[in-house]
């Protein structure tokens, strides 16, 4: 299979620096609490499993209701900013300064505004995800071939029909591409909002192992999540491809 | 002259049954410093065809464009069956362009069937509006599929579909064969002969092959510095098979008139001399 092709250059390579950084930690006998050796990460995803399994669950609320908010909101955004060249024009320039404040410091911030519940990590989570998404749509709508548009303008058909036949369906393979960069973005997007003021998640499990010296398992956390965005991803990209058949034959 | 409002005036006669009468006035559109159109006139009576040839550059899709009413002339007027603004005009027209456009996420009854949707028809009954012409136009078979897997003659096939269904009395057909191969566009011009036989609508065929403009239109307009440079009446006979058509002496020498009316727009020397079909009524 092709599929299979595709998959073992980079899970070989991932093997060998994990059974490498297995025999350095251990040959050198380097302490769990400093740098734990894969194996103890393991003991600890296997030994936490009723800890780790519960975070989990929280976190992937946080990520999947804040990465569909993300989608929402962008999706929105690219549209109006299409409409109208004046929006265009005032807002996107604003859109790209607030990538510029870091999200770790709006964090806190929008704790403290909505409190520690799921609110305040959706935002944060979709404040993360949302900017690729905006772009790629905005550029995607753009590039609609003006040729095709002139033609259509001939064929009965106003802005919206336009919009819903021609840049809407060419714009969704670039869409697809903001949607799966911002995928990888969620997870670390929780994990922020957890940090400034939780009580539950695999950020909050971070935070706790940390005083503990618990390295371990700050490693399994991290392994999970990271598993997390590799399963958003592959959600993504599934979805685009049924969504986007032509794109691909 | 502007050539917006609703003027009662009209430069043509349309004819009372049938709509899609055309004329252009002393028509000027500068792009990029350069008068790509000037002076130019024109009249197509309802259902006439001409042919637009002429060099690369010559304007021949600002034509196009003008008369679809997506671009307005500097100065003088257009006009379609009394509509001499460009909301009127584009109501009247419709384009297919060069590259046929097809929408690769929708299948080719789907993509025929677009101006019904435009219009404001389900999609439903937009295919089975679309369908029985779709079988006429020799596509039966293709319904379903996806432009992709489609041959370009058929793929032309569907766009000229599309352009037909959207009711407009003129069709404004950009070099509509261009990227096809010799043979499939012979195929291709001696079905859309027959199409306008059961089809009757005004035409303005841009090509740049001189034999394709012959042997579909009643009249042939080379178009050079800006204006109709000549003017020939295809009045040869045209039934019998196409290669002894396009082998028949009155054809070859009216296509000889047209290269040499093209051909003489190049020299910069010959504006004021008189070539052999540039005096043609």
């Amino acid at each position: 299979m092709t599929r299979l092709r595709t998959w073992w250059p980079p899970l070989l390579l991932l093997g060998a620096a994990v059974g490498l950084w297995q025999l350095v930690v251990r040959a050198d006998g380097v302490p769990d609490y400093l740098f734990p050796a894969p194996s103890s990460v393991a003991r600890s995803l296997s030994g936490d499993r009723g800890l780790l399994g519960h975070a989990t669950l929280v976190t992937v609320r946080e990520v999947i209701l804040g990465y569909l908010l993300a989608v929402g909101v962008a999706l929105a955004i690219a549209v109006l900013l299409h409409a109208s060249t004046a929006l265009r024009r005032a807002l996107l320039p604003l859109l790209v300064l607030s990538q510029t404040i870091p999200t770790v410091l709006l964090a806190p911030i929008l704790a403290i505004l909505l409190g520690y519940g799921l609110q305040p990590k959706l935002v944060v989570v979709a404040i993360v995800c949302f900017f690729p998404i905006v772009v790629n749509a905005v550029d995607g709508l753009r590039s609609a071939d003006p040729e095709t548009v002139r033609m259509m303008r001939t064929l009965h058909a106003g802005r919206l029909a336009i919009f819903r036949r021609v840049e809407l369906p060419g714009a969704l393979p670039s869409i697809f591409s903001g949607a799966r960069i911002a995928a990888t973005y969620a997870a670390v997007g929780a994990v922020f909002a957890e940090w400034a003021g939780s009580s539950a998640g695999l950020g909050f499990v971070i935070l706790q192992a940390q005083p503990a010296l618990d390295t371990a398992r700050i490693f399994a956390a991290v392994v999970i999540l990271s598993a997390l965005a590799l399963a958003l991803y592959a959600l993504v990209t599934l979805a685009e491809r049924i969504a986007v058949p032509w794109h691909a034959a | 002259m502007p050539a917006k409002g609703a003027d009662t005036q009209t430069l043509v006669e349309a004819k009372v049954q049938a709509p899609g009468g055309l004329a252009a006035e002393s028509v000027r559109r500068v792009l990029g410093g350069r008068a790509v159109l000037d002076r130019l006139d024109l009249a197509v009576p309802a259902h006439g065809r001409v042919g637009i040839v002429g060099r690369s550059g010559a304007g021949k899709s600002t034509l196009l464009s003008l008369v679809a009413g997506l671009d307005e002339p500097d100065a003088g007027r257009i006009e379609i069956d009394g509509a001499a603004d460009a909301a009127g005009r584009l109501a009247r027209c419709a384009l297919m362009p060069q590259r046929d456009c097809l929408l690769p996420w929708r299948s080719a009854l789907d993509n025929a069937a677009l101006a019904l949707e435009n219009a404001g028809m389900p999609r439903r009954e937009a295919r089975r509006r679309a369908l029985p012409l779709f079988a006429r136009l020799g596509l039966a078979g293709a319904e379903t599929l996806p432009p992709a897997k489609l041959s370009g003659g058929m793929r032309q096939r569907v766009a000229f579909a599309r352009t037909l269904l959207a009711d407009k009395p003129v069709l404004l057909l950009d070099e509509p064969f261009g990227a096809l191969d010799a043979i499939t566009r012979a195929e291709l011009q001696e079905w859309l002969a027959d199409v306008l036989v059961d089809e009757p609508r005004t035409v303005l065929l841009v090509t740049h092959d001189v034999e394709e403009a012959l042997l579909l239109c009643d009249r042939v307009v080379v178009l050079a510095r800006g204006r109709a440079a000549a003017e020939l009446e295809v009045d040869v006979p045209r039934d019998g098979p196409r290669r002894e058509v396009v082998t028949s002496a009155p054809f070859l020498e009216l296509r000889e008139r047209a290269l040499a009316a093209i051909g003489e727009a190049r020299e910069p020397g010959s504006r004021l001399r008189n070539g052999p079909g540039s005096g043609e009524a």
